[in-house]
């Protein structure tokens, strides 16, 4: 079954064919990086326009990459739920006239969904359910229990910014290039992680909830206070020492969320999964106990229509096929159990 | 030569099918988010008894309008052109209306709020969408009321939504003023059936008439340094 997957949720507009939720015969990303940059930060307008504008060249490109024509598609899949929404609509636009065209089946998942699923879809050994899905962005920063298909169970969430917005917020005040995490992630490399004592916000609290709006107010305390006395800053010591803090946070709780549910397979997802020190540090501290960890490729952590194909391509089987009027919804509720959880500001 | 019809482009979702510049159905309803623009379609064309195969063009309303209903319409008209390998007619929302009064002999003048005390315009000579003078123009509506008073002749102002209902009542009788609170189906059909259709990489580039920045770029302009997140 060939399925397109279509991404519009937030600023990457992205076309992919997945054949029976696991080979990814193309995923086409157009980022709009370059659009927003002046702006340091994403413009949902603007974001929405190059959607319209890029549209039909990425789903041609899809098809060309896949060798592929829209009469070989069986389905269309498309995220419909979290995300801006005036960049949701286009994308549910764009996939419904598909679905429409070639009279093939519609099926909308949610984002969220999506960057679960990479860590399922294409993998040549399993990850059986249940699992502990740690997903972790610019919108949201959660700890998941993966039950099965479109079954999931809410362990934690955050309270306020999430991880990405943090780093993304972060790097905005330091005068980053957009975007601001894979910028702090380089700078920190040079730095020393111990140079600032940042907090590690519920890092012992008994539960499994998170909270970064505090940890971003003592990074911008320290720039201020090394502004105000003229003394030269260390960029690079600062972004290691906030990189740490998030990292212990991250790691912490999801080890000791997966000690109480009993549970020796992790997932990471989203956008900050691509952070090489949060992967290794989660890999080390999961080794360290006997937990086996699982982290999709780059291309399928950063937002893109591959994911949202290969979780359209279980959750068609699982849910059926979605209604010609589906709507977009800058947030929803997550899976068959209806969790509800924390989003980013720019998602409320 | 059957042609699908789309306008999203205000408070009415629109879907019509067309022989020419003859309406064969029509369906619309007041929905300004397109939900069920797509099983509109889909309804229109079954009740025909036709397939979405059967058309030989596809054509919307590419603006100006509703930024997010432009979207949308575009999107959706665009894609399935693109799937069934047809041509795409991008017709103008004021070119529509103008058409409306073709037999009108005076000028006249189409406007549309475009937020923020702006209006988007065109003018027409003597009625009729070949024959449009000026335009189409985004400008503040006070200027667009001083151009209004140097007229000699008195035109007629057709507005697209009522953003500027009362400003127009206040400008009788120097203007004579008429209100459409959606595009009509004919007027739409007639537009489509004399507008070339795009195919190719001229079908790729189409894009919304927005004919203006958005709200945060015209900000930006203004603002020595710009942040869009807290």
């Amino acid at each position: 079954m060939l399925i397109l997957g279509i991404d519009t949720t937030c600023d990457d507009t992205s076309a992919a064919l997945v054949e029976d939720g696991h080979l990814i015969r193309s995923n086409v990303i157009s980022s709009q990086h370059l659009a927003h940059e002046r702006f340091g930060g994403i413009v949902p307008m603007l974001a929405a326009r190059e959607h319209t504008r890029n549209m039909g060249v990425i789903l041609e490109a899809a098809m060309h990459e896949a060798g592929a024509t829209f009469e070989d598609i069986d389905a269309v899949a498309v995220s419909n739920h979290q995300g801006l929404l005036l960049s949701l609509v286009v994308g549910v636009a764009a996939a419904k006239s598909v679905a429409l065209a070639c009279q093939v089946p519609l099926v909308g998942i949610h984002h969220l969904e999506g960057h679960i699923y990479s860590n399922i879809m294409g993998r040549q050994d399993s990850l059986p359910f249940p699992f502990i899905c740690l997903t972790v962005a610019g919108g949201h920063t959660l700890l998941l229990r993966i039950e099965g298909h479109g079954r999931y169970r809410l362990l934690g969430h955050t309270r306020d910014d999430a991880a990405g917005e943090a780093y993304d917020k972060i790097a905005r005040r330091l005068g980053l290039a957009y975007p601001g995490g894979p910028e702090i992630e380089k700078l920190a490399e040079s730095g020393d992680p111990g140079a600032f004592s940042f907090p590690r916000p519920m890092i012992g609290a008994d539960h499994f909830e998170f909270s970064f709006s505090g940890l971003k107010t003592a990074v911008v305390r320290a720039i201020e206070t090394h502004e105000a006395s003229g003394k030269p800053l260390s960029v690079e010591d600062l972004c290691a020492s906030f990189q740490q803090a998030v990292i212990d946070v991250l790691v912490a709780k999801t080890i000791r969320v997966a000690e109480s549910e009993k549970l020796s397979r992790i997932a990471l997802a989203g956008g900050v999964a691509n952070n090489g020190a949060l992967r290794a540090a989660l890999q080390g501290a999961a080794l360290e106990r006997g937990y086996r960890t699982y982290c999709p490729p780059p291309q399928l952590c950063i937002d893109n229509g591959a994911m949202v194909a290969g979780a359209g391509y279980f959750l068609l089987q699982e849910r059926g096929p979605s209604e010609l009027t589906i709507d977009a919804r800058a947030n929803a509720p997550l899976g068959a159990w209806g969790i509800t959880y924390r989003h980013s500001s720019k998602y409320r | 030569m059957l042609t699908l019809i789309l306008d999203t482009s205000g408070a009415y979702t629109t879907a019509l099918v067309a022989r020419g510049d003859e309406v064969l159905a029509a369906s619309s309803r007041r929905d300004r988010s397109s939900t069920h623009l797509h099983a509109q379609i889909r309804i229109l064309v079954e009740q025909l008894g036709l397939q979405l195969k059967d058309m030989s063009r596809i054509a919307v309303v590419a603006g100006p309008g509703s930024w997010t209903g432009l979207n949308i319409g575009v999107t959706s008209a665009k894609t399935l052109a693109q799937v069934l390998a047809l041509p795409l007619v991008p017709i103008s929302s004021l070119d529509v209306l103008a058409t409306l009064y073709d037999s009108h002999a005076g000028d006249i003048c189409v406007i549309l709020g475009a937020g923020r005390q702006r209006v988007y315009c065109a003018w027409y000579s003597h009625g009729g969408v070949g024959r449009r003078s000026e335009g189409p123009a985004v400008l503040p509506f006070a200027s667009w009321q001083e151009q209004i008073s140097q007229r000699t002749a008195i035109p007629l102002i057709v507005e697209y939504g009522s953003a500027y209902q009362e400003d127009l009542r206040a400008l009788e009788p120097a203007v004579q003023a008429r209100h459409q609170d959606r595009l009509s189906p004919e007027a739409m059909a007639a537009v489509a059936a004399r507008t070339r259709g795009l195919t190719g990489d001229d079908l790729l580039r189409v894009v919304p008439a927005y004919l203006q920045p958005s709200l945060f770029e015209r900000d930006a302009a203004t603002r020595p340094h710009a942040d869009s997140g807290n």
